[in-house]
């Protein structure tokens, strides 16, 4: 097995592999370039990296993008870990149905959802037209065009992926342990938090890792519901890209993400290795 | 310690009984198995004590005190499972604390209590292994002072040796039985395996098909088996209907044979392959043919055909019996049993 990739899977994989070459490898190579390129004159510097990490744009959004990664990554936990629950413990037709509920964002397009929700949050919708039906406000509260908004959303869109996660583990616990802390004292919160979440580590902490890059990364949701007054890091570089035609920051911004990203694909391996040896060691 | 008593104890899954009406006592201090063939309801039994089944009928009560609505985490009930059920992520030492921790128990003093229950059940000096660092007699070990730590009212084991290999088993059961006698606690085993409980219980309740089918102390329940499924159960080879019955004695092959018996009619007759002696009188006796042996070491069992019953007669006998060979063979005295038909029996 460790002896390399064998002869026929080389084969197997190379028109993909070609295929990923080209499309995604090779303009990513030319990206770093450009963004390593100075506007004036020739040769590599970190010339747009200094001026883009001097500017007070850049900073609010990467810490709005970092807010809201946050946000969404402990949502989806404390979504998570119930719809998991509810759904690995019901008769197969409730968990049928809520994983149809769960899975369904996946289905619609950004646009799509991004319209449900400002019907949803939008001056007049649903939310409002409640809170000043019942009489606790006077003036429509500003729920879209802003990072909540980003946040509602991009929880939404990124639930399914806490949700599967955390369903692969809690579908291997032993229910015997549940049932031995049980007769020993422990009441159902108890239990919760010192078997189910012990036990459940690997898929949480892989989970959040998930979301929360994906958050970081996310564009079109935040993009059609944060509005272009309070970019995140994705819509900052669209911005330059093509509002204000700025090339060598939105490279720059597109050098930031793509570090970012790599980051979090090589974190997540390594920490799902680490996490699948203890899991086989039994810890 | 605490007495247990069971009271028309029922659980259906729909139309389905998985226990049904199942009553017993356990004395306070005493050993008790439930002992039954898989999927009898033992293990749907055990659940309703531990609270983590709701009966649909009947009445659970330790000590007088009726437990069916009083939350399993608060019952004070020891359990131990088949596969340990450790916390994996826990040392040794975690494990055996945490029934403590929930109640609250000081430090100190739960280390104290955690050592002495470790070195009750022969793991002392293991506190800071894992589980996995474990082998399966000793992980059960753990899981047996996890249990009685807790000081529980009662202790409830599904099958603890099941998961152990013939040699371990064997050593297990006389450790589990000196840890009750030690700790004097009320318990009840569930298994399928009669060795076991003929060894370690003080009483034990026969199930089938989600009911009791009789309750007696080892002795009783292996010498006198009341019906043809527990006699089948604990390994009565010959079950057959005999010709009839008369005052005092049982009609085999057109023989009698003393037995006593309450003169009703359509009961079967038991016999162990060990109680049937060979030689003596042809007059007294069953004229039979060998057709088969089984070679076992010391002693043999051999399959004899003997005109006038339906099925052939298991013997085990120490005797050497050719294949083809004619015999003469009778019970011995008092070993005929007198068995209700509560089971179907095989055509021969
Ligand atoms: N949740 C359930 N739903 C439906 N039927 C069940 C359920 N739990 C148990 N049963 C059925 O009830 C019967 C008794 O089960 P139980 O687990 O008590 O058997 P057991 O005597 O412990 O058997 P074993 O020796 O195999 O452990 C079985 O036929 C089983 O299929
Ligand atoms: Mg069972």
């Amino acid at each position: 097995m460790s002896t390399g990739v064998k002869r026929e899977t080389l084969i197997i994989g190379a028109p993909a592999s070609l295929w990923l070459v080209v499309l995604l490898v090779i303009p990513c190579l030319f990206l770093l370039f450009q963004s390593l390129t100075p506007l004036s004159g020739t040769g590599l510097s970190l010339e747009n990296y200094e001026n883009l990490v001097e500017s007070g744009t850049f900073q609010k959004a990467l810490r709005r993008s970092i807010i809201v990664s946050v946000w969404v990554t402990v949502l989806t936990v404390l979504a998570g870990y119930p719809i998991a629950l509810v759904a690995s413990r019901a008769s197969p037709r409730v968990r049928t149905l809520v994983m149809v509920i769960v899975i369904f964002p996946f289905l619609l397009s950004a646009v799509v959802r991004a319209y449900g929700w400002t019907v949803i949050l939008g001056e007049n919708g649903v939310v409002n037209d409640f809170l000043i039906g019942i009489g606790l406000i006077a003036e429509p509260l500003r729920l879209i065009q802003n990072t909540f908004a980003i946040i509602i959303g991009e929880t939404h869109v990124l639930l399914p992926y806490m949700v599967l996660s955390l369903l692969t583990v809690i579908q291997r616990i032993d229910r015997n342990l549940e049932a031995a802390a049980m007769s020993l004292g422990a009441s159902p919160p108890v239990i919760f938090f010192k078997v189910v979440v012990p036990l459940t580590l690997p898929g949480l902490l892989t989970g959040m890792l998930l979301v929360f890059s994906l958050s970081m990364t996310a564009f079109a949701t935040p993009f059609l519901l944060g509005g272009p007054r309070s970019p995140i890091l994705t819509v900052l570089m669209y911005q330059y890209a093509y509002t204000l035609f700025d090339w060598s920051k939105a490279t720059a911004v597109a050098g930031v993400l793509l570090v970012l990203g790599l980051g979090f694909v090589i974190l997540h391996r390594f920490v799902s290795r680490r996490l699948m040896r203890d899991a086989e060691a039994g810890r | 310690m605490a007495e247990v008593k069971l009271t028309g104890l029922s659980k259906h899954y729909g139309d389905f009984a998985a226990a049904s009406n199942v009553s017993f006592d356990v004395e306070s201090g005493s050993f008790l198995s439930l002992l039954g063939p898989s999927g009898c309801g033992k293990t749907t039994t055990l659940r309703m004590i531990i609270g983590f089944e709701q009966p649909t009928a009947g009445d659970i009560f330790i000590d007088g005190e009726r437990i069916n609505d009083i939350k399993p985490w608060l019952r004070d009930l020891g359990v131990v499972f088949q596969n340990y059920a450790l916390f994996p992520y826990m040392t040794v030492a975690e494990n055996v604390a945490f029934g403590l921790k929930q109640r609250g128990v000081e430090p100190a003093e739960i280390k104290r209590r955690a050592s002495k229950f470790l070195e009750l059940v022969g793991l002392p000096g293991k506190e800071d292994r894992f589980p996995r660092q474990l082998s399966g007699g000793q992980q059960q070990r753990v899981a047996l002072a996890r249990a009685l730590v807790i000081e529980p009212r009662v202790l409830l084991l599904d099958e603890p040796l099941s998961n152990l290999d013939a040699k371990l088993r064997a050593e297990m059961r006389f450790e589990l039985k000196r840890i009750q006698n030690e700790t004097g606690v009320t318990s009840v085993f569930v298994t399928h395996d009669q060795e076991e409980a003929l060894t370690l219980s003080d009483r034990i309740v026969v199930m089938n098909h989600g009911e009791v089918v009789t309750v007696g102390k080892p002795k009783e329940i292996w010498e006198r088996p009341t019906s043809a499924f527990v006699a089948d159960f604990l390994g009565v080879e010959n079950i057959f209907a005999p010709d009839g019955f008369e005052p005092g004695a049982v009609v085999i092959g057109g023989k009698r044979f003393a037995a006593e018996h309450d003169g009703q009619g359509n009961r079967l007759v038991g016999l162990r392959s060990t109680d049937i002696e060979i030689g003596g009188d042809a007059d007294a006796g069953l004229a039979g043919r060998v057709q088969q042996t089984s070679y076992r070491g010391s002693i043999n069992t051999y399959v004899v055909d003997v005109p006038g019953i339906a099925r052939p007669l298991y013997i085990s006998t120490a005797t050497d019996l050719p294949i083809g060979s004619n015999i003469v063979l009778k019970p011995r005295d008092g070993a005929v049993l007198i068995l209700d038909p509560d089971m179907e029996i095989a055509a021969a």
